[in-house]
């Protein structure tokens, strides 16, 4: 699985446009969901904060995975925005922008590594960061939260 | 997705090993299988290799989701004699896989035989590409995305599966088949063979990767010497075998199957691309038997899942592959004859069970009785939610045969 932070808010809304800005929030249903920047609880946060905030948001659309271009195409999403912001790892954003070229997509997120989880205890682990995020080697969070924990709940041997 | 790339050679696995070995093959159902180095056929292949050069294969372990090192965990349990036994497991899974199996077998000899490159997507032109890689390739972050050709050249790794061309060619046999000679693999599953020979046969329940069970009695055929009507998914290929898999009495049987399994699910079952093939193949066009239709609840509890009984057949596949490939064993079949139904954890909520949102179920209906939750919404005009994207389907169970 993938593991990519999402951005403050404040950061976000930097990146968009009040008055031009017709707005679509796609959410990743997979690694981003587990890894708590995805899923329908961080749509239902993101889109309330921008409505509430004066954004225009025209769509909310949870997938089942973002970096697929199957899965795309089924979904046949008729989105009435001009910009696209995805909860999703880099590779969603990627799958997104290819996809819809005429579109501003947003990324929003920061891919930290890829983690092995374990979803009995709840706990996603770091085991090969990307750039700038080596120091996060080896680092546990909560599934579903992305709230980091303290001590090592899961022991790997090769790490 | 994870793009993983083969790393290793055949010669180097082989120097990997002793000729006293005995193997298990791991293999993950996820996104190094849609890298085209996993799943399956790819352990048949590379199990073949082995056998041909003398290796004890013990056994084949598919892994809906290696990366989650819970699931590695059952699957350990549940074989712990083979696992016991062995004394090397040979990966075809991402390195992630890699560090969950060797957390969990910590004494045992594991070979890892890819090399994980980052994330990427699964595109409809040029199938999987690489558009983030990991700090590693020295490359940048490109939504255009790199190649699995592109990596392999630049890496020197491996581009198709262990030696493709030099796996063996498996003991051929000849059988007859509709009063033709045809020859198939020795001690193969009928139905496969057939299917691999492009001889059409209706199944529903049956998948190679799961195995057999024989429930929807949908692949029926006759076999001389043989009393009564055989299920091809369940009959091993046997010399001078004589197989009819099609005639009058056995259209008949399948075309009332058929009906029998749309009667119970009204007229979205025209909505299910297998059910709709064969109801275009056996001519059926109306419902023959008026039953009242099915209005069990749609459990949409589970964060990833919507699991929805109307359209279930009862085929068991979402129960085998919860118990074979994820290991978690929450779908079950629960009551028995006509009052038999798939259900969750202790017959609760989806959402209220320890599914590991591994997928396999989902994968495998044929009838999308469960489904991958993609749901939107217009903010404007209609601001409520709606599932996205999935064909409705529904069928019936035949499950009692």
């Amino acid at each position: 699985m993938i593991f990519a932070k999402i951005e403050a808010y404040e950061e976000i809304i930097k990146k968009l446009d009040k008055k031009e800005d017709k707005i679509a929030i796609i959410s990743c249903n997979t690694c981003a969901r587990t890894c708590g920047n995805g899923g329908l609880n961080k749509l239902n946060e993101l889109g309330l904060r921008l409505i509430r905030d004066g954004y225009y948001v025209t769509d909310e659309v949870v997938i089942l995975y973002a970096c697929s271009e199957p899965i795309l195409r089924e979904a046949k999403l008729d989105l009435d925005a001009n910009t696209i912001i995805v909860l999703s790892c880099s590779a969603g954003w990627a799958c997104f922008t290819r996809n819809f070229a005429d579109k501003k997509v947003v990324k929003v997120t920061d891919d930290i590594g890829l983690v092995l989880t374990d979803t009995d205890k709840e706990i996603f682990k770091v085991v090969m960061p990307y750039k700038n995020h080596e120091s996060e080697m080896g680092k546990e969070y909560r599934i579903n939260t992305g709230e980091p924990l303290v001590g090592e709940k899961i022991k790997v041997r090769c790490v | 997705m994870i793009i993983s790339v083969r790393s290793l050679s055949y010669d180097e696995l082989k120097r990997n090993l002793n000729h006293d070995d005995k193997i298990v093959i791991w293999s993950c159902d996820t996104c190094v299988k849609h890298c085209g180095i996993a799943g399956m056929e790819k352990m048949i292949a590379l199990e073949d290799l082995l056998k041909e050069d003398g290796y004890t294969v013990l056994k084949k372990e598919l892994v809906s989701e290696s990366c989650q090192v819970n699931l590695a965990k059952k699957h350990k349990a549940a074989n712990e004699d083979i696992f016991n036994e062995a004394t090397a497991i040979i990966l075809l899974t991402c390195e992630i896989g890699y560090q969950c199996v060797t957390t969990v077998f910590p004494r045992m000899k594991v070979i890892a035989t890819a090399k994980t490159f980052g994330s990427g997507n699964f595109s409809n032109k040029k199938g999987p590409i690489l558009t983030s890689p990991l700090p590693t390739t020295g490359l940048a972050l490109d939504p255009e995305g790199y190649t699995l050709n592109k990596l392999v050249e630049e890496f020197n790794l491996y581009p198709k599966f262990f030696d493709a061309d030099k796996v063996p060619n498996p003991i051929k046999i000849t059988i007859t088949v509709d009063g033709k000679p045809l020859e198939v693999k020795k001690d193969a599953i009928l139905l496969d063979e057939l299917e691999a020979n492009r001889i059409k046969i209706p199944h529903l329940c049956y998948v190679s990767s799961l195995g057999s069970i024989g429930a929807c009695r949908m692949c029926l055929v006759k076999i001389e010497g043989k009393r009564g009507l055989i299920p091809s998914c369940c009959t091993q290929i046997e010399e001078g075998m004589n197989v009819t898999t099609e005639d009058e009495e056995l259209n008949t049987i399948r075309k009332s199957v058929l009906q029998m399994i749309i009667s119970e699910c009204g007229e979205d079952i025209q909505q299910s691309r297998d059910i709709r093939y064969w109801m275009r193949r056996y001519k059926i066009t109306e419902n023959r038997f008026k039953l009242p239709k099915k209005d069990e609840f749609i459990d949409d509890s589970n964060a990833v899942l919507i699991k929805d009984p109307n359209r279930c057949i009862l085929c068991g596949r979402c129960v085998r592959a919860c118990a074979n490939l994820s290991g978690q064993k929450v779908i079950d079949f629960a009551n028995r004859g006509s009052t038999t139904v798939t259900v969750t954890g202790l017959n609760e909520p989806f959402g209220n069970t320890d599914c590991a949102h591994c997928l396999a179920c989902a994968h495998y209906c044929p009838t999308n009785a469960i489904t991958p939750k993609a749901i939107s919404k217009k903010i404007s005009g209609y601001p409520f939610w709606t599932q996205i994207s999935y064909p409705k389907t529904m069928t019936r169970s035949t499950y009692t045969g």
